[in-house]
């Protein structure tokens, strides 16, 4: 709860509606209160000036990974809920690929323990099969009653046809989300980089697009039979977007997400063997970038998520086959995205796009977790989780961080993060 | 100082100077004056190989360098000392270059990043062999110039210039970083190379060099004929239905042997699996530089370490 109700003054609103003028207030409950323009201050309200800023509702991120328990040296959920709020996010999923993983009951009590120092929403996914093993399936129903909004194995695809048609027939019934890491183990077992002319002129292993396109389309036709919420995560390929676009042009209804990176970064990192450019899907070929960013642009691709994969600095030092993949974006995700659909040039930004953009990062993602659906996140009575970005501020990002964008700078920095109508960051510093 | 990490750190001409430098202490017996004396090398052999690790240390030797021998089974990286750590272990020492093999593609360019010291890359997983493609090429200008006793039905006006020349290399391409190093190096002395292996065992998205499954319908063309050690397991991992199956469209057999040019050389990058990629009596053909290619190891890792080496001493 905020001590006093808050008013945003003279910002721009974007969300999924579109881009416009006007003020918002939110309430000591940290709901929404009025959304219009030049809302009287009372004065007890305390006032953000946004003048020549950009409002949009928080960030959700379906795809995170806090490491904690089991890698604390890598990330807590508190160090990562930290970086997800100074790039603007209010609400992030945590991943179940914890040591012991997120697999049972007394597990989602522990992250509800730990996530109360969190400063931002944190949601949870369990694990779709037991230790993330493929082969028996958690209580689905007791830990959907405990608010797990998503079942998930990622880090690994569940490889087992058959367990992955029980697993979309029992959530069926319970309404929850099952979302698959996209990658069949036959083919890409070895593999360290996307399979192609990089890969094979360095000779280093390759991992073919059919490894996710494969798992992709076996879902697509067990969901046809399964009344379930399907959820794609992190595809990378042209050749996935091609299923995609197929199946929802046939009515099948399901969500996918993308990366920053993939959306990004392209394959010909890798040429410099550094283990930040491993990760898993691995950076694509260009063509599959385009395809990527078409796709987003278009709404065929429903959310951006970040798959912040946070490892220690030893771990990326490793050999590239040793290192573990990973990279993390949760500070610098937004800045990240504008700059790929060259929505960083203020004078020069397309509405449109903008809007489509924002809305992967805030309404369609919330809705994909929703119980319910919400046509607005910024509307009266909606919660106070609020992003608000500077076009004309760049955020740097250190040379020495262990990341592909170490030296990069990115305009769309992140000036104020509002969780539940409480200012956990401010000024673009963390209010804690 | 310099690294050697793969063929594309060289251009044409520091690839022939380094080759002549070799033909130079072939020519002297491996007598060197005015050596590197006061330097010293590490062989950093993550991946195990007596052979090349040997050849570069008694390199070392006939320059008068130090040389140290870290070998990863007795050392405390087992104890859990990172790959880093084991660098600055070593640029604490003193030493002036290291060479490195892992059995991991960019581990010499990873540890490039990390220290000033030259880095010899002696192989790394699939990626890159250069001194394997360096010798490679002193052995074919042997041949070429007709110096060596036996083979010298070849002879070519330019040794310098490989234009119009076909190199074929055999087999297993995929897996191979002496293939990726040998193509690359005579591509850039102008050959041209063809490779040719099961299509299985061709990195079919790499385009720039032609790719061919069907040998017998090149091989009259080469004249350079490379197979490539097949690693036996290929057969079990499915790249090739049996090794019997592997040979008989593939291996350099005594029949097969016959369809070569009578000018072309054929080369063997070793250790030789006879029996599959070459029959036992190939490699006392004429034509083959099986035997001559061993020699020439030793004088091109002088060429090498003096390339990466040489200008510390010019600075001095
Ligand atoms: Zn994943």
């Amino acid at each position: 709860m905020n001590d006093a109700p808050l008013v945003i003054k003279g910002g721009y609103v974007i969300d999924n509606h579109g881009l416009g003028r006007s003020d918002i207030a939110i309430s000591p409950e940290g709901l929404i209160t009025q959304c219009e323009n030049d809302i009287e201050i009372s004065s007890d309200q305390r006032v953000i000036d946004a003048s020549g800023l950009y409002i949009s509702p928080g960030f959700v991120d379906l795809h995170t990974h806090l490491r904690e328990p089991g890698n604390s040296e890598a990330e807590t959920i508190v160090s990562g809920t930290r970086k997800a709020a100074l790039g603007g996010f209010t609400t992030v999923v945590a991943m179940p690929n914890t040591s012991p993983s997120i697999d049972c009951t007394s597990m989602v009590h522990e992250i509800r323990a730990l996530a109360k120092l969190a400063v931002i929403n944190v949601e949870i996914a369990s694990a779709i099969t037991l230790e993330r093993k493929g082969e028996g399936l958690v209580n689905m129903k007791a830990m959907a009653d405990l608010g797990v909004v998503m079942f998930t194995d990622d880090g690994n695809g569940v490889q087992d046809s058959s367990i992955m048609d029980k697993a979309l027939s029992y959530a069926g019934e319970l309404g929850v989300v099952v979302a698959q890491h996209l990658e069949t183990n036959s083919i890409s077992t070895g593999g360290l980089a996307n399979l192609g002319p990089i890969s094979q002129r360095l000779g280093i292993p390759g991992i073919p697009a059919s490894s996710e396109e494969i798992m992709l389309a076996r879902d697509l036709i067990l969901l046809k039979n399964r009344n379930a919420k399907y959820h794609a995560q992190h595809i990378s390929t042209s050749g996935s977007l091609e299923i995609i676009e197929i199946a929802k042009q046939r009515g099948l209804k399901f969500t996918c997400e993308v990366t920053p990176h993939h959306l990004f970064l392209d394959d010909s990192l890798v040429e410099k063997f550094n283990p930040i450019y491993k990760v898993n899907p691995p950076l694509r070929g260009t063509m599959d970038i385009n395809e990527m960013r078409r796709g987003l642009l278009e709404g065929t691709i429903d959310a951006i998520a970040t798959d912040h994969a946070p490892h220690t600095l030893e771990a990326k030092e490793k050999s590239f086959s040793e290192a573990p993949c990973g990279i993390e974006s949760l500070d610098i995700a937004l800045g990240i995205i504008l700059k790929t659909f060259g929505l960083d040039i203020k004078d020069q930004i397309d509405a449109g796009k903008f809007v489509r953009v924002i809305d992967a990062l805030t309404t369609r993602p919330r809705n994909i977790i929703s119980k319910s659906r919400q046509t607005s996140l910024l509307s009266v009575g909606a919660r106070g989780d609020l992003a608000i970005f500077s076009l004309d501020e760049k955020k740097e990002v250190a040379k020495e961080r262990i990341s592909p964008y170490g030296g990069l700078n990115f305009f769309g920095k992140v000036i104020y993060t509002i969780c539940g109508g409480k200012v956990v960051v401010e000024n673009g510093v963390g209010n804690w | 100082m310099k690294n050697l990490i793969a063929i594309d750190d060289l251009n044409k001409s520091e690839i022939l100077s380094i080759v002549k430098r070799a033909e130079v202490h072939i020519k002297n017996e491996l007598k060197v004056t005015g050596s590197l004396e006061g330097s010293t090398v590490v062989t950093l052999f993550f991946e195990e190989s007596t052979r090349t690790r040997m050849s570069f240390e008694m390199a070392a030797r006939k320059l008068s360098l130090g040389v140290l021998t870290f070998s990863k089974s007795t050392s405390s990286m087992t104890k859990g000392e990172s790959l880093r750590d084991t660098i600055a272990t070593f640029e604490s020492f003193g030493v002036n270059a290291l060479i490195v093999r892992h059995s991991s593609a960019g581990v010499p360019k990873q540890i490039s990043e990390w220290t000033d010291l030259a880095v010899i890359n002696a192989g790394d997983g699939a990626h890159s062999h250069p001194s394997q493609a360096l010798l490679d090429i002193v052995a074919f200008r042997s041949a070429i110039k007709g110096e060596i006793p036996n083979i010298g039905s070849f002879s070519r006006k330019d040794p310098d210039d490989f234009s119009g020349l076909k190199i074929g290399i055999v087999g297993d391409i995929l897996h191979s970083r002496v293939a990726r190093s040998v193509a690359r190096a005579f591509s850039k002395l102008g050959g041209e190379v063809i490779l040719c292996g099961p299509p299985t065992l061709l990195p079919n998205f790499w385009q720039e060099f032609q790719m061919v499954t069907d040998l017998d319908s090149v091989i009259s063309e080469f004249d350079l004929v490379m197979p490539l050690r097949l690693q036996l397991e290929r057969a079990s991992g499915g790249f090739i239905p049996s090794l019997s199956e592997f040979r008989h469209r593939y291996g350099l057999t005594t029949d097969r042997v016959e369809k070569i040019k009578d000018s072309a050389l054929i080369l063997h990058p070793g250790p030789m699996n006879r029996g599959v990629e070459i029959d036992s009596l190939v490699p006392n053909d004429p034509r083959a530089l099986v035997n001559f290619q061993v020699r020439v190891g030793v004088p091109t890792r002088m060429a090498i370490l003096e390339h990466c080496l040489k200008r510390d001493y010019e600075n001095e």
